[in-house]
């Protein structure tokens, strides 16, 4: 764009379009706004197809039968996307059903790439503009009780878990680790937060020094194998003689199906190296710096 | 070697490897082909929908286009095809008009995208200039921004922005001329409000 002022106004078409040319390069791009080490939108797509669940996704959620009738590349048809609506609220009716019946929700869980860290979360200097898949990232600043800023959902207490998640929240009986600081609750996940202290070293996000989330389902090993990004490790394990995993390393992310066959993807930031056990229908994951076998002596306490 | 996601000669013929590939179950293939493309693929959902949230349209649209790739002409570009697809997807997620969100510039304009250092005061002159002509591209009507954005800001020619948009050639050309004088029309209202 030329320096001088002048009226836009009378530009004929080719200089008009020069200047339209030359605005491209101040316009906001969103392509600068992934946070460096984050699934781009090719690996993203690659993984969803190789799972062959998470298509069709919506903001936050993913819906696992888009490729029933759903035109590629055009625009859908109210009346077609009604019929596909309508398949899948029976699907996910009939999923409701045999979750109840069979007591077996099928959720599973997915690794993929790393997420960012808190380095590099903060995104370049620029106005509000469209943002990229990046996790949340905690911050030392953010008020309020422990685990403010890692998107955990509202605050609760134990006593009203179970009317939010419908399960008996479960503690680890450690007098090394005591109570939780801190409950949080979202979309069926029951967060526990302390803070670092001596015994509990402090995690990835500061402050922290464990973080355990408890939540319906189980998980599928399959999914460990194929989608663990570089630099990140997945070992078999045992939490009370039942299988499990640990993952250390590179930070991940974190998909899972819940008990209606939806996939929910927690894109908060995984705080550290993560241990992942089953107990009946619940799945725990815990999060800490104590290593492996500190975590999984803690883990087979919480009952 | 690509430039601003377009291929050079020679990679072409890779495209057609790849979408073959991709086509006998390589999906690892895939996200090679459309990872050249993912730089304008996020720049095309941003610029049709720039409150939505770019990256996730594109990955969606790259997913979309993966079901679609067996109904893909082997003989035709395949940029325009995947990017038509990114259009509707970020067209699909916009907001209603009432709740739309404009394009933005970006906040440091004390240097030009060239490096160079002007003046303070042709800075100002400038950023007021692209400010006043964002504004107008942000006034106009839908067809009008996208068919200017695709030929302007993303620069593709006009059979790509034909294919990108869905509609002939010509009307690439008709609707063009018509969004350049509403955008001077708008301009004028703004320079005469000033």
């Amino acid at each position: 764009m030329t320096e001088r002022r002048r009226s836009l106004a009378t530009l004929r078409d080719d200089e008009l379009g020069e200047e339209l040319r030359s605005l491209a390069a101040w316009i906001v791009s969103p392509a600068t706004d992934r946070a460096a080490g984050s699934p781009d939108p090719a690996r993203r797509a690659r993984l969803r197809l190789e799972t062959g669940v998470g298509l069709g996704r919506t903001r936050g959620r993913w819906w696992p039968f888009d490729q029933i009738g759903w035109p590629a590349g055009g625009r859908v048809r109210p009346l077609r996307r009604s019929l596909v609506l309508a398949l899948i609220a029976l699907v996910a009716l009939v999923a409701i059903v045999g979750a109840i019946g069979f007591g077996v929700p099928g959720i599973r869980i997915i690794f993929t790439g790393a997420s960012p860290t808190p380095s590099v979360s903060a995104g370049p200097s620029g106005p509000p503009g469209p943002t990229a898949n990046s996790s949340p990232s905690p911050s030392p600043t953010v008020p309020g009780p422990p685990g403010s800023g890692l998107d955990l959902g509202i605050i609760t207490t134990a006593a009203d878990v179970p009317g939010l998640a419908g399960f008996p929240l479960q503690l680890p009986n450690s007098t090394s680790v005591g109570s939780p600081d801190a409950i949080w609750y979202r979309d069926g996940r029951v967060s526990l937060v302390w803070t670092a202290r001596p015994g509990l070293p402090e995690t990835q996000a500061p402050g922290i020094g464990l973080l355990v989330t408890e939540f319906r389902g189980k998980v599928d090993e399959a999914f460990f194998q194929k989608m663990l990004g570089p630099g990140t490790t997945l070992t078999a394990v045992t939490v009370g003689g039942e299988g499990a995993w640990w993952i250390g390393g590179e930070p991940h992310e974190f998909v899972y199906l819940d008990p209606t066959g939806l996939m929910i993807a927690d894109t908060r930031r995984v705080v550290g190296d993560t241990l992942i056990w089953t107990r009946g229908d619940l799945t725990f994951r815990m999060e800490t710096a104590l290593g492996r076998a500190a975590a999984i002596g803690l883990a087979e306490t919480i009952h | 070697l690509t430039v601003e996601g377009r291929p050079l000669e020679d990679e072409r013929r890779s495209d057609a490897e790849l979408i073959e590939r991709t086509r006998g179950g390589e999906i690892v293939a895939y996200e090679e082909l459309v990872r050249r493309y993912q730089d304008v693929a996020v720049r095309t959902a941003h610029l049709f929908a720039p409150d939505g949230d770019a990256e996730d349209a594109t990955q969606e649209a790259f997913v979309k286009a993966h079901a679609a790739l067996g109904r893909f002409r082997p003989d035709a570009p395949f940029r325009p095809w995947l990017l038509r697809i990114v259009a509707n997807e970020a067209r699909n997620r916009r907001r209603s008009a009432t709740r739309r969100v404009g394009l933005a510039l970006r906040v440091v304009e004390d240097r030009r995208p060239d490096g160079a250092a002007p003046s303070p005061e042709s800075v100002v002159l400038a950023g007021e200039q692209r400010s006043t002509l964002l504004r107008a591209v942000n006034g106009l009507r839908d067809e009008d921004r996208e068919v200017s954005a695709v030929r302007y800001f993303l620069e593709l020619s006009e059979a790509e922005a034909a294919t990108t948009l869905g509609i002939p050639r010509g009307t690439v050309k008709s609707r063009l001329s018509r969004a350049l004088r509403r955008l001077r029309d708008q301009l004028a209202i703004d320079e005469m409000d000033r």
